[in-house]
């Protein structure tokens, strides 16, 4: 299945916001951490964060390849239906990531949990700086 | 003794009602997906041409909507898995 230019430009928008928030989140763990914070900084955290910020990614991934399934055959039916059930997996996947992040000492669940929220925050920061493309071409002037 | 066993029991038990409040949360998103996903396909099926800004726009949309999920969700995991140790550890 080919992804529209659309889809794969907010595939590449979100991907470089999650990647940003990784980078800061590692930086800013670091910082706190050598200022004197009561959680330690080690190698755990930013394999956590990288592992967190690509389940992220992949779950916005899912989320935008059933989309454009839907979009395609523009059944309602059929299309409320899928994404229902898109949903569904992309959580339990979601959930057995945070699962095993927390239950496995070798990874920092808190890094792991905190860049799931990144493609959210990029989209914030998207219609913060005004870069959203392609709704606004051809509106109202 | 006895008092501590009831502590322990009622803290367990209110992680376990507070992970399962937590997780109605799901709900919310896979509704308003599916009313966005069917508003989209009436949208697209009207005017086909524009079926490439409907999907960017859904696309956002939808990863906005599943904020709130995202949040319960992990709440939820945390009130099962996380939150009984730190409270048993409390209780000693």
């Amino acid at each position: 299945m080919k992804l529209q230019p659309d889809v794969k430009k907010e595939l590449v928008h979100i991907g470089t916001g999650c990647a940003a928030g990784t980078v800061v989140l590692v930086a800013g763990w670091a910082l706190a951490s050598a200022l004197g914070a009561p959680f330690g900084f080690g190698w755990d955290v930013p394999l956590s964060a990288v592992l967190g910020a690509l389940a992220a990614w992949l779950n916005f991934f899912g989320l935008a390849v059933t989309l454009q399934k839907v979009t395609a055959s523009a059944d309602e039916a059929k299309g409320r239906s899928l994404i229902c059930t898109s949903e569904l997996y992309r959580k339990l996947g979601l959930g057995l990531f945070l699962i095993v992040m927390i239950v496995i000492p070798v990874f920092n669940w808190v890094a792991a949990a905190i860049p799931l929220l990144f493609p959210q925050t990029t989209i914030f920061v998207m219609y913060a700086l005004r870069r959203t493309p392609s709704q606004n071409k051809g509106g109202e002037a | 003794m006895d008092f501590e066993i009831l502590a322990k029991g009622i803290t367990l038990a209110g992680c376990a009602i507070g992970a399962g409040c937590a997780l109605i949360a799901g709900i919310g998103p896979g509704i308003g997906e599916g009313n966005a996903v069917a508003a989209a396909c009436q949208a697209i099926g009207r005017q086909p041409e524009c079926k490439g800004d409907v999907t960017s726009t859904m696309l956002l949309g939808c990863a906005i909507a599943e904020t709130t999920g995202i949040y319960g969700f992990v709440t939820g995991l945390l009130l099962i898995f996380v939150a009984p140790g730190m409270f048993m550890n409390y209780l000693g």
